[in-house]
């Protein structure tokens, strides 16, 4: 063979190594290429379920329940504020006596006050639960021990004339400082007996811990 | 289809003409006479067949002695043999001829002259003259034209050797572009090229998803974080909500004010007097008097039983129809006594 065509052919030799390479190479590419797009739509599919994800919760559902917990927190806190009290036992006893006497002058009403069923302390029991009132009972059956709250009983008794009763328990009724509960009354002509307790919270009640100082 | 030979004559006296040959060919062509063509003959022995056209047009684009050059092209004993010749000198002697011809390929008229397959020296006569060629088993190795007085000769129907230029034997030395060579070039990169972008078009759009995807899992993680989150502030929401619950329900009272409202006008209504009311917690007992007359107790017990708040009432007692007891469930009359309330 000449030297031409060993140029020749040597230039065509190194023509179809370079296409070879170049198939090759595309093929190489190509599959490179599904490859990635195969993975580009398991991405997508995980991109769609990260999205059901995050629209599972936002940030102002979680800010407003957090807010609505806050308030009956606040109102709850308020509402033990008010019953809290720094006196004895016994000056609890004392103060209860002594309202109820101003209630029946401020009427006026010819009343006798006596505390009622001095086994009751002012203490809520012991097994009480403050924050879970209730597990398995319902709230109806959950008292004021298990709330932490305790209770000052006094019975009055006396006769009244006209309004003279209404207007006593609008005393208790409307009191803007001092929380009543109403226990029993009972009228018979004119005479009246009416149980009546304030509701405290002591300061060695476990309750008041959640009041603060 | 076949098509007529013709052959172009030309002389120093006489304009150029063309003339039939008298037979036909399937390709068209158009014989030239020898003295318009320089030869060259080139050794290929052991060439590959299929290498014999791609040989013969780079020998041709290599030796073409004219800018605008023509080219027969054939091989024949390995040997490659070329005629050449000025297409300038060429294409204005056709067009003076015969313009219609144009389209014709120009052939060599040796191609159509009988050669003997021998070595050694052989006088090749041509219609213009005499060609001296040194041949080598029906190669031509040396071609040297003579002319002389014109002589009748023998036509070959067809070429003793297949013509490998054909339809490309117009070579040109001029620069300019080749579509189909530069086509040809760049067929290989731009297939790379292709294949390169679409590679990196996926691999952009897998790497930009894969960024996305990141940065929505850490979002949905927060999310998660977020869920666990309001679970705790729903239970202590519900923590609250209950505490609160069970307080108004232990510490309310019954409302006596909305009690005796409520009762007051059903017993005026029916001529009857409270005489004793025993209130216990939810349960009231009444006692009522008839301020004259006998007291309608299916009335009475209809009208309390009606009262908004009121409900489970059970007549207990009874003194004849002056005087009636009275049992009433008061639990949708309760309220806080206090500032609570």
């Amino acid at each position: 063979m000449t030297q031409d065509s060993e140029k020749m052919s040597a230039g065509g030799s190194r023509q179809r190594v370079w296409l070879l390479l170049a198939v090759t190479t595309t093929i190489l590419m190509w599959l490179g290429a599904d490859e990635l797009r195969q993975r580009t739509q398991l991405l997508q599919q995980q991109l769609t379920s990260a999205h059901k994800r995050i629209d599972r919760s936002s940030p102002q559902a979680l800010e407003t329940r957090r807010a609505e917990a806050r308030r009956l927190a606040e109102m709850r806190r308020a509402i033990l504020a008010r019953l809290r009290t720094v006196d004895s036992e016994q000056m609890t006893r004392a103060r209860l006596v002594y309202d109820l006497r101003k209630n029946c002058d401020a009427v006026p009403i010819v009343c006798r006050v006596r505390l009622a069923e001095l086994s009751v302390g002012l203490q809520p029991s012991s097994n009480s639960a403050v924050n879970s009132p209730t597990s398995n009972a319902t709230t109806e059956a959950v008292g004021l021990d298990a709330l932490g709250v305790g209770r000052a009983r006094a019975v009055l008794s006396g006769t009244f004339k006209g309004d003279d009763l209404m207007a006593l328990y609008r005393g208790f009724a409307d009191d803007e400082n001092l929380q009543w509960k109403l226990n029993s009354l009972v009228v018979r002509g004119t005479g009246f007996e009416l149980d009546v307790e304030r509701l405290v919270l002591n300061a060695d009640s476990p309750a008041a811990n959640e009041v603060g100082p | 289809m076949l098509h007529p030979v013709y052959r172009l004559a030309t002389s120093d006296l006489n304009p150029p003409t063309i003339a039939s040959m008298g037979f036909k060919s399937w390709r068209r062509h158009l014989l030239l006479p020898r003295q318009l063509c320089v030869f060259e003959s080139i050794a290929c022995e052991g060439l590959a067949w299929h290498e014999h056209r791609e040989f013969a047009r780079l020998q041709a684009r290599r030796l073409a002695p004219f800018l605008e050059c023509g080219v027969n092209a054939v091989i024949r004993s390995g040997r490659l043999m070329l005629w050449f010749w000025d297409r300038r000198e060429l294409d204005p002697l056709i067009e003076h001829a015969n313009s219609r011809l144009r389209n014709y390929l120009p052939t060599v008229e040796t191609l159509f002259l009988p050669l003997p397959r021998t070595s050694g020296q052989f006088a090749l006569h041509t219609p213009d003259g005499l060609d001296c060629l040194t041949l080598d088993h029906g190669a031509i190795l040396q071609s040297q034209w003579q002319a002389g007085a014109g002589t009748a000769v023998q036509w070959r129907q067809y070429p003793w050797a297949f013509e490998l230029a054909g339809a490309s034997q117009h070579l040109s030395k001029q620069p300019g572009p080749r579509w189909s060579a530069a086509a040809t070039k760049l067929a290989s990169p731009a297939i790379v090229a292709g294949a390169t972008a679409y590679m990196l078009f996926h691999a952009g759009t897998y790497l930009g998803t894969s960024a996305k995807l990141e940065e929505l899992e850490r979002e949905a993680d927060q999310a998660d974080q977020r869920i666990s989150m309001l679970a705790s502030a729903g239970q202590e929401l519900r923590t609250q909500t209950r505490w609160l619950a069970a307080y108004r329900h232990a510490a309310a009272s019954v409302d006596l004010e909305a009690l005796i409202s409520a009762l007051t006008p059903e017993l005026a209504r029916h001529g009857v007097a409270l005489k004793e009311f025993e209130l216990r917690n939810e349960q009231v007992r009444i006692v009522v008097v008839s301020a004259g007359g006998d007291i309608d107790l299916p009335a009475l017990l209809h009208s309390l039983t009606t009262v908004e708040g009121i409900s489970n009432v059970q007549l207990r007692d009874n003194t004849e129809l002056r005087q009636a007891s009275f049992n009433l469930q008061v639990a949708g009359l309760r309220k806080l006594l206090g500032p609570a309330g």
